[in-house]
């Protein structure tokens, strides 16, 4: 038989894999946690490890093996699970803390790093249980490794819950001081969400939503290396010429991360779930999203154009992934985390990228204000208020916007911050100095938008 | 090996379907190492896996109730029916025992006759098979089987079923070469790739400014190492010859380059 591909086509993808930062991000399994439920906390936990460590127990086997055999890194293996505040409900916080220890152990058993789903969803408001386990985050992400917590305090059709916003401003904070000592684990594991999506398969705010199945498979792909090179190779190409180009490197990236998901699948008996399409940059030289932007003309990620550049690059990655997956999931567009991003640290030291400028880009691309550093004086109040900036953005729009900013407990602007792996590094930003402390101390809700009359 | 374990193992023969029910079976655990040198030295087979193994389960059949109904015979397949069934019942063993930790050997090569002087099995029954069990010491890699489309079909026997094609697809790698040319690489990685029973479907291969770049397509449906072992080896052997060797599944060009 003669080959089918030409020479042309296996180089690509071999230069994609090995100097375009071409991976699989994550193969993430979702698994419920509702068999689980009970009332003896001590029990709940043993039955949560035992499930964990015999559903994805092959999960690190599986996913070696195919990145292996179709020569295409597959970086995290992660767990994603029933928020946990449905599997304790009413149980106190300390209970919350020993599940999470439970999820932790099982993690580290199979080879997962991270499980997600250290969950509360509050948008319109507290049970019980929810209460205690909000106030469980800061000492369980405290007492483990790779649990990840996330709280829904807003959606599109409830509202935003200003009483959970108020309150994640504080537990922000104290999941900093908790982990001051170990590079601010805590709050590098919290995503406070509006519209939080059920099948996501990125951290921190991967759970395993009450519509999904028993267990499903959902894949992360990224790729913003390809794009940009494909992106530098058209320096003139206007820019709707320049949209398809970016689709039709979307395609590719997602059909590998189709493959991937399938096969996986397949292999562990578990169905599959989603693609979700992000471009998920990494702190690797030219895997960078805000690479993509000054590629296409700003001259740094921040300047004036960069929301609409953005908002192009976002809208074609969507486009070609979309055709290249049964389904299509999760957050599925482009991903700001500054300290993951060589490029958008190099933004914002040379002075180009301010939050508020973040918090514009997110109003329309994926997720939020995601690993921004902020000074460790900045008050809870303060956090709140960007919580709730960031998830009136998403409510309007329809939209998943999450917060995930960094207290650096005892440092100051322009301090440098370490995470470590994937994280990254960066600076300390500055945050308006401004307060937002009235308007938090009014608590209630903001009640939901007008669908129609949409202007 | 504690017998709890071993319980585990035999429990699942226990579970075997067979011949309206009849369980024709029964099983001798020898633990006795002096029962079990003998048996070991008994066994014909070249390799003598007995010889190692702690335990031995010495399978007994009984004909005349396998493949009859009320006493009379009625089966095409005369009095051997009884051998399907313990081959169903052992099966059951080496899965459960598998699942267990344990690694299991199905030793038939030798005189019944003997095995059951040894084991002073009583008149009505014969030995069948002799299972050698243990914990194993190796993981060996799996012997090739054969592939899907080769076995299966669809309707009538020749006729493909696709969805075996599409496994055996699954069967294919492309290798690329990239390094700086010169004599022998071909041959190196033609090689390796023909050692270890891999097919060289076709080559196509260009060399700019003395830079080989060849792409290859293989069959590994006859290969006998492991995608992994093959792709160590000749990426090893690529080292040794100054280049770049990647195998990877056919699937990902695929997928990544066609609609």
């Amino acid at each position: 038989m003669p080959i089918s591909f030409s020479r042309e086509e296996i180089l690509e993808t071999i230069r994609m894999v090995h100097s375009e930062q071409l991976d699989i991000r994550t193969v993430t399994l979702g698994l419920s946690l509702r068999d689980c439920a009970g009332r003896d906390a001590a029990a709940v936990a043993a039955r949560v490890r035992e499930k964990v460590e015999r559903v994805a127990g092959g999960l690190d086997r599986v996913a070696g093996r195919l990145a292996q055999s179709f020569g295409i890194p597959v970086i995290n293996r992660r767990l994603a699970v029933t928020p946990v505040s449905l599997v304790l409900d009413g149980a106190e916080p300390d209970a919350f803390v020993g599940v999470a220890r439970a999820l932790d152990e099982a993690a580290r058993t199979v080879g997962a790093d991270f499980v997600g789903g250290f969950t509360a969803l509050v948008h319109k408001g507290f049970t019980a249980g929810d209460r205690a386990l909000v106030e469980a985050i800061p000492q369980a992400l405290a007492a483990t490794e790779r649990v990840c917590a996330s709280v829904n305090v807003a959606s599109t059709k409830a509202g935003i819950n200003m009483d959970a916003v108020a309150r994640m401003g504080e537990t922000v904070l104290e999941a900093a001081r908790k982990t001051a000592d170990r590079n601010f684990s805590g709050p590098a594991r919290l995503s406070v969400f509006c519209n939080a999506p059920e099948d996501n398969p990125f951290m921190a705010g991967a759970f395993h939503g009450v519509g999904e199945p028993e267990a499903v498979l959902n894949v992360g792909v990224s790729g913003p290396g390809v794009v940009l090179r494909a992106v530098q190779q058209h320096p003139e190409a206007d820019l709707g010429t320049l949209a398809d180009i970016v689709k039709r490197t979307a395609f590719k990236v997602t059909r590998a991360g189709e493959l991937v998901g399938r096969e996986a699948s397949r292999l562990l008996g578990i169905p599959f779930g989603i693609v979700d399409l992000s471009l998920a940059p990494t702190p690797a030289v030219g895997d960078s999203v805000a690479k993509i932007l000054e590629a296409m003309g700003v001259e740094r990620c921040g300047a004036p154009g960069s929301t609409a550049a953005l908002a192009l690059l976002n809208d074609a990655v969507k486009k070609g992934g979309a055709m290249a997956s049964a389904h299509v999931g999760g957050l599925s567009g482009a991903f700001l985390p500054v300290s993951e991003d060589a490029g958008m640290v190099e933004a914002v030291l040379a002075g180009a990228l301010s939050v508020e400028k973040l918090e514009a880009m997110t109003a329309v691309c994926s997720v939020g204000l995601d690993m921004i550093v902020i000074p460790g004086d900045t008050p809870a109040a303060t956090i709140a208020g960007i919580i709730a900036d960031e998830a009136a953005i998403g409510m309007v729009n329809d939209k998943a916007t999450s917060v995930r900013v960094i207290p650096a407990v005892g440092h100051r602007e322009g301090d440098w911050v370490e995470f470590g792996g994937l994280l990254g590094r960066a600076p300390v930003m500055g945050v308006s100095r401004f307060a937002a402390e009235g308007l938090i101390r009014r608590g209630g809700r903001i009640p939901a938008p007008l669908r129609a009359l949409g202007n | 090996m504690e017998d709890a374990v071993l319980a585990k193992a035999l429990e699942a023969a226990r579970w075997a379907p067979s011949w309206a029910n009849c369980q024709p079976w029964t099983f001798v655990v020898v633990r006795d190492a002096a029962l079990r040198e003998r048996l070991a030295r008994a066994d014909r087979s070249r390799r003598k896996p007995l010889a190692a193994a702690p335990v031995i389960v010495a399978v007994l059949g009984e004909r005349g109730r396998s493949g009859y109904i009320r006493g009379e015979l009625v089966t095409e397949k005369e009095d051997w029916w009884y051998l399907f069934d313990l081959g169903l019942a052992v099966e059951n063993f080496s899965l459960a025992a598998h699942d267990l930790g344990l690694g299991s050997v199905i030793v038939g090569w030798f005189s019944a006759r003997e095995m059951e002087s040894i084991l002073e099995v009583p008149a009505g029954r014969e030995v069948a098979v002799l299972l050698g069990v243990g914990y194993p010491a190796e993981e060996p890699t799996p012997p090739r089987r054969r592939t899907l489309d080769e076995l299966v079909s669809l309707d009538r026997p020749g006729q493909p079923w696709p969805a075996a094609a599409q496994a055996a697809a699954g069967e294919r790698a492309i290798v690329t070469v990239l390094g700086p040319d010169r004599v022998g690489i071909i041959a190196a990685v033609a090689g390796l790739l023909s050692d270890s029973g891999a097919n060289i479907l076709d080559i196509s291969e260009t060399i700019v400014d003395r830079y080989l770049t060849m792409t290859m397509v293989v069959d590994l449906a006859a290969c006998r190492l492991e995608f992994a072992a093959l792709q160590a080896r000749l990426a090893e052997g690529g080292r040794e010859v100054g280049v770049q060797v990647i195998m990877q599944r056919e699937d990902v060009f695929r997928y990544m380059h066609r609609i």
